[in-house]
């Protein structure tokens, strides 16, 4: 059953009950909570996925609630707990959204070590994937969105799992954090498309979330063979320019940028170095997203 | 009498992984955990030394895959300078013959 065939007032009471149990991906998250912002967010942004039965078996329990103490009146906040463990700081109740997708990234970053997670987006086009790894500010989400909105299926918009044994990565198919100008940007790109509410004034600016579309959550048991990797980088104003990247240098940054690489040991270093032996790698600087959009077909195309 | 040529080895060669790349060779010391990217030639006599410990003139064959006279100087300096790189990240060291 998808969540959107839940009634509402249903997945109320699941979240403020026994949870909700969220199939992403390899994973199923039993979420909990009682915060209307979170069942309302929850309801829209993963209405295309699949939800488990009450007494599912959930790899990760994480609960987002308001804090008790005196700022719960006059500055509410909301606080993030996987199991009982609260790994971070409150944050303003109107951050909750954001704060349960984070607490997801961190939730699989911290505890599915039998992928090699690598700080990436990943979208694929006719089996092959496109791993676009990036510093924050980069336009990687942006990107990613934007080919996402026309027709690219969407692996992840944050964390690539690459799995060591067979070198396919698995999707996890959640939603697309975009941030400050992008929102608007990816808005009038693909007006379709379904985004939450707008958090202001996170750390990260103003954060909105895009809803995936309906067949990357509906293929999101499809693992691809990573075939690019892409660093992408937005200049203003720039032509959209692919250039090779040196891929010694490549696997050197995705060991710095890997969530779990140092854990990993020997498997990690044999697992990112033939994830590279298998891709091409690039350096990508663009501007404007129907440049950007050309030339991946053009990448797709070729291959 | 001439003082032999110190021999250089991998310790722990067994923990080692290299691999070669366009722009150089990519190493993971399983002992560290640490990963380096090595310019071609420092890559070049890595892999050399993977093989079995050697000293410069047999490395230097090795690298140019046929007997020398003599080493350059030049030769000499850029082989040394490889090996200091290596013994810097814990890669090579100097060993007994």
């Amino acid at each position: 059953m998808k969540l959107s065939q839940l009634a509402f007032g249903e997945v109320r009471r699941r979240l403020a009950g026994p949870g909700l149990c969220l199939q992403t991906g390899p994973f199923t998250v039993r979420v909990r909570s009682a915060i209307p912002a979170v069942a309302a967010g929850l309801a829209l942004l993963y209405a295309e996925h699949p939800v488990a039965a009450d007494e599912a078996f959930c790899d990760f329990h994480v609960r987002l609630f308001r804090p008790m103490g005196p700022r719960r009146w006059f500055r509410p906040q909301v606080q993030f707990a996987f199991d009982d463990l609260v790994p971070f700081k409150p944050l303003p109740l109107d951050h909750a959204l954001p704060m349960l997708e984070w607490g997801l990234n961190w939730s699989v970053a911290n505890h599915a070590h039998w992928y090699l997670i690598l700080h990436a987006a990943v979208i694929e086009r006719g089996g092959r994937a496109a791993i676009l790894p990036a510093p924050p500010g980069s336009g990687k989400s942006t990107l990613c969105a934007g080919l996402v909105a026309r027709g690219w299926r969407l692996l992840s918009d944050e964390l690539a799992l690459v799995d060591p044994e067979t070198g396919l990565v698995h999707a996890l198919a959640r939603p697309v954090s975009l941030k400050n100008t992008s929102v608007e940007l990816i808005q009038s790109w693909a007006p379709e498309a379904v985004f939450g509410p707008c958090a202001r004034d996170t750390v990260k600016g103003t954060v909105a979330h895009m809803r995936p579309p309906a067949d990357s959550v509906a293929r999101m048991g499809e693992p691809a063979r990573p075939a690019w990797v892409v660093f992408p980088r937005y200049v203003p104003g720039a032509a959209a320019r692919l250039s090779p990247h040196p891929r010694g240098h490549a696997l050197l940054t995705f060991a710095g940028n890997a969530f779990n690489y140092g854990l990993l040991g020997s498997r990690g270093y044999d697992a990112l170095a033939g994830l590279i032996e298998g891709c091409a790698c690039f350096d990508f600087e663009y501007s404007r997203l129907d440049d950007a959009l050309a030339v991946f077909a053009a990448l797709a195309d070729a291959a | 009498m001439s003082v032999p040529e110190k021999r250089w080895r991998v310790a722990d060669s067994h923990r080692i992984r290299v691999h070669g790349w366009e722009d150089g060779y990519t190493v993971f010391h399983g002992g560290s955990g640490d990963t380096h990217l090595l310019d071609p030639f420092t890559g070049e006599v890595l892999s050399c030394l993977l093989k079995q410990p050697m000293d410069l003139d047999e490395l230097a064959r090795m690298l140019a895959g046929q007997a020398l006279a003599e080493l350059e100087p030049e030769e000499r300096a850029a082989l040394e300078q490889a090996l200091t790189a290596l013994q810097r990240i814990h890669l090579a060291d100097p060993c007994p013959r």
